[in-house]
């Protein structure tokens, strides 16, 4: 049960053999489908970056693009935080599937034509028709915003969505299922089959069933997507990248087949309980909030042993990370993950909560989440990936610039939002008016317009770093050369 | 390790599905969702008010758009159970107030304050105004206007921002109509039950606007409250005192001309306290109560017209004053000009306490000539110019500026 198709991959790049001419040259990659899904991820991380930007703009400049109905803060935020999920992430994590899976389950992805298909349903389906509708901001039923977080697209767009997660099941899982891999399955794969399915289920549940069911009753399962979008969607496919790109490119096979099961099973048997904590203090029976503070706890622990076990496979091989960007994105990613795991079982707890939620702190939280945890990961398994693809022109140095302007720019606003969100929290608790927490929030609010800056021009370096430099052919012997 | 074959080969595979995709996502959906909605289910059931009604139409409408467009990522609607949520809007939102809101609206960020119970803490006019541009009534926010809801004007809202406005003054209503009290401003709880279960602390208290029920300890430093002022009062009432700004045109009553009245220190300290209901003047209680003292010592340099060395109307004028005082104003301002005429507490904004506030003549004569749009107060067209000379004559005499000071 524990051999598996990274862990040869690996093993042999620890004999000496480079990770790179190490590929599992015999199993067909569609490597068209990663190219096409990576150049769509990047584009939707850039449009929805600035989607974010104009937002964090009208924070300190409300007039800022004038008072027109489609430049509102409102539908900006939406196709903000929906792009960065569909558009963003779900591009890269489908991305590296297609670049993984063959290696892990010895075996073609189901179909090229299904690929293609998937491809258009979910650019054109959802992201582009998504960000669309919100624009027009029309009122029928079917066609208009749903003020579901994490799900505003409109319920037509939804069925899209929906469609397009099940041809990623069938894409993904099927080679896995009836791959010579099947019952050797490296975790990797466990991760994106059980991301997958629970997705397939939790997306409509979230997505629908707060449209019809009221009050407090609707906020429950509100929270529950809340949570399932970022812990069984994003967290999965961000960790089952990661376990598959430290190995892979520190020729360390990964550290305990066991502790990675481990982490596993509670992750996905704890993950889902943690959805009420987003209405602590709330009308929901207090039961059901205590118990969603006590598995958010539990979470944390869990994250330990799984980012305990994947850095053990850097461990005597940081050195690597100097030269080899897309390593240390994952690892970077790896280290976010830890932390914002941390700082989210602790601002679960009922005294933080008290004085953090409703503030920026939680806005600081979710883009370590999306930008430092999730982004990174993705950033370093799509680089990764097209490293060793054929066709395709990689810049090291551009990538490394990448790399570090992203960094220094999330850090700042991090640190700015926390802040922010703490004095707001301890504000609203004194006898001052609204309005002085808005003025105070003024500064905060201006650094984090600012730190826009650095993170674009993050993301335009590490565009062209896929865009120059040398072919694959060269890469390899340059690497060679270097082994 | 060997390799299974056979029918334990899809073990691991269905394992992986059936347990951790499918096996974990209906336990989370039953503990997490259904569970407690059954619970939340009786709970409701159980103390719903009997009055309770859903929304009309036109305020569904208006829930669409507030849903669409995105109000709830700045302003939640849950009051939480933590002490600072309660000081600043009143007791915690049970499950049956939010029964009829789908989707619910709760909001998880708040950038404006929570709005579970707006209604009756600022006046429809002012909610337009704001929502045309809200910088007009709230210089430092920094909240989107939304101008394609309007006519080109405040004043001129089309019935998308009707309705909208017709939602946000259904905030809160679940709550008054358990405590058997009306939609209104005007309803305000009077009984301990009443207040138990409708106390917003941030709405305006209706009360004679002017009687003192609030007294400043503190001695209030000119140059700082001059500065409060312009932070939080000039956009309705000007930078001088004067209510001539676009945002002070569109509403009804409109903002006061601080250099047109006196008022006693006990009644600014009031108003800024209780705020005035049935305008869109709002209560200012999150102040600190030096700032209070502050704000009320400089408005009361804003009166521009000196007291003293004025003419003293003869005493046949003011005779004249009393009688038609007597017959046409007792029965709202009171016999003594207190503001608690038998006719007072039905109407919204109450009427003036003139023991405590003295317009300038002309203003008397102004507004017994034409009334107030938008307060109760009619025009008198039954009056000649000397009618309404005698009439300001009394009401300014009323005055007793030393009473509470």
């Amino acid at each position: 049960m524990s051999s598996s198709a990274i862990a040869v991959e690996a093993g042999e790049a620890e004999q000496g053999a480079n990770p790179i001419t190490a590929e599992a040259a015999s199993v067909p990659t569609e490597y068209g489908l990663i190219k096409a899904h990576g150049y769509a991820a990047f584009a939707g991380l850039v449009i929805s970056a600035l989607f974010g930007t104009v937002v964090a703009i009208k924070f300190v400049w409300p007039q800022f693009l004038g008072s027109e109905a489609w430049a509102t803060w409102g539908l900006l935020r939406y196709n903000h935080t929906q792009g960065i999920l569909f558009g963003w992430l779900c591009n890269a994590f489908i991305a590296f599937f297609y670049h993984a899976t063959p290696r892990l389950a010895g075996r073609a992805v189901l179909s090229r034509r299904l690929g293609w298909i998937l491809f258009f349903v979910w650019n054109l389906g959802t992201v582009l028709t998504g960000w669309g509708l919100v624009e027009a901001n029309l009122d029928q039923w079917l066609f208009a915003i749903k003020p579901l977080e994490w799900t505003e697209f409109p319920p037509i767009v939804n069925l899209m969505t929906e469609l397009g997660l099940l041809l990623v099941v069938l894409q993904f899982a099927v080679p896995m299922i009836r791959g010579p891999e099947r019952s050797h399955l490296y975790v990797t794969a466990w991760y994106i089959l059980g991301g997958g399915v629970f997705t397939l289920l939790s997306f409509p549940m979230g997505s629908m069933l707060p449209e019809f069911v009221p009050g407090a009753m609707g906020a429950a399962f509100s929270g529950l997507w809340i949570h399932d979008a970022v812990g069984l969607l994003v967290t999965p496919m961000a960790v089952a990248i990661a376990y598959y790109v430290l190995p892979a490119a520190t020729g360390r096979p990964v550290h305990s087949h066991f502790l990675s099961m481990i982490g596993f099973w509670v992750l996905f048997f704890v993950y889902p309980l943690n959805g009420t904590h987003h209405y602590v203090y709330s009308a929901i029976p207090m039961d059901t909030q205590h118990a969603a503070i006590a598995a958010s706890v539990i979470l944390g622990l869990d994250v330990i042993v799984v980012v305990f076990n994947q850095l053990m496979s850097v461990r005597h091989n940081a050195w690597r990370m100097r030269d080899d960007v897309p390593l240390r994105f994952a690892f970077t990613g790896v280290i976010f993950y830890l932390v914002v795991s941390l700082q989210g079982s602790f601002q679960a707890l009922m005294p933080v909560q008290r004085i953090t939620h409703f503030s920026d702190w939680v806005i600081g939280h979710s883009h370590l989440a999306m930008l430092g945890f999730a982004s990174f990961i993705a950033i370093g398994g799509l680089l990764h990936a097209w490293q060793r693809m054929p066709g395709t022109r990689y810049n090291n140095r551009l990538a490394n610039a990448g790399f570090w302007l992203t960094f220094l720019g999330l850090m700042l606003m991090l640190g700015d939002l926390t802040i922010a969100g703490l004095i707001q929290g301890y504000m609203w608790t004194e006898s001052t008016t609204w309005i002085a927490s808005v003025e105070n929030s003024m500064p905060y609010w201006s650094i984090r317009a600012v730190s826009a800056i650095p993170i674009i021009a993050g993301f335009v370096c590490l565009i062209a770093a896929m865009l120059t430099g040398p072919e694959l052919h060269e890469r390899r012997s340059g690497m060679e050369a270097a082994a | 390790m060997s390799r299974k074959t056979g029918i334990f080969s899809y073990g691991l595979v269905a394992a992986i599905l059936f347990i951790a995709g499918i096996g974990f996502f209906f336990l989370s959906t039953f503990t997490l969702g259904f569970l407690p909605g059954k619970r939340l289910e009786k709970q409701i059931a159980a103390n719903k008010p009997q009055a309770a009604t859903g929304y009309t139409p036109a305020e569904k409408r208006g829930r669409h758009i507030y849903a669409r467009e995105g109000c709830a990522y700045c302003h939640s609607e849950q009051v939480r159970h933590t002490p600072a949520d309660v000081r600043r809007w009143g007791p915690p939102t049970l499950p049956w107030e939010t029964s009829y809101d789908t989707p619910q609206l709760w909001g998880t960020r708040r950038i404006g304050p929570d709005l579970a119970r707006e209604a009756g803490v600022r006046s429809t006019d002012w909610q337009l105004v704001h929502l045309y541009d809200p910088r007009y009534v709230v210089p430092k926010s920094i909240m989107p206007g939304y101008p394609w809801l309007f006519k080109g004007g405040p004043d001129k809202p089309t019935r998308d921002a009707k309705d909208l406005v017709a939602y946000l003054n259904t905030l809160g209503k679940p709550r008054r109509q358990a405590a058997g009290l009306g939609a209104g401003q005007a309803d305000s709880p009077t009984t301990p039950e009443q207040r138990a279960l409708d106390n917003n602390p941030s709405r305006p208290r209706a009360i004679a606007s002017g009687t003192v029920t609030r007294t400043l300890s503190a001695s209030g430093d000119v140059r700082h409250g001059k500065r409060l002022f312009a932070e939080h009062c000039s956009a309705c009432h000007g930078d001088q005192g004067r209510a001539d700004t676009p945002g002070a045109k569109a509403l009804e009553p409109h903002p006061v001309d601080l250099s047109e009245y006196r008022y006693t220190q006990g009644a600014l300290a009031s108003i800024l306290y209780n705020g005035v209901a049935g305008s869109a003047m709002p209560a200012w209680r999150d102040l600190g109560e030096q700032e209070r003292a502050d704000i009320v010592a400089y408005v009361q340099t804003l009166h521009d017209t000196p007291s003293h060395g004025a003419t003293k109307p003869d005493d046949r004028t003011l005779a004249r004053g009393a009688q038609l005082f007597a017959t046409s104003c007792s029965s709202c301002h009171g016999v003594n000009g207190a503001g608690d005429g038998p006719a007072a507490h039905v109407y919204q904004p109450r009427p003036f306490n003139f023991q405590h506030i003295q317009p300038d003549t002309h203003r008397i004569m102004t507004a017994l000539e034409n009334g107030v749009p938008g307060s109760s107060m009619p025009a008198f067209p039954g009056f000649g110019h000397d009618d309404r000379q005698a009439v300001a004559a009394y009401v300014r005499s009323l005055y007793n500026g030393h009473a509470t000071d």
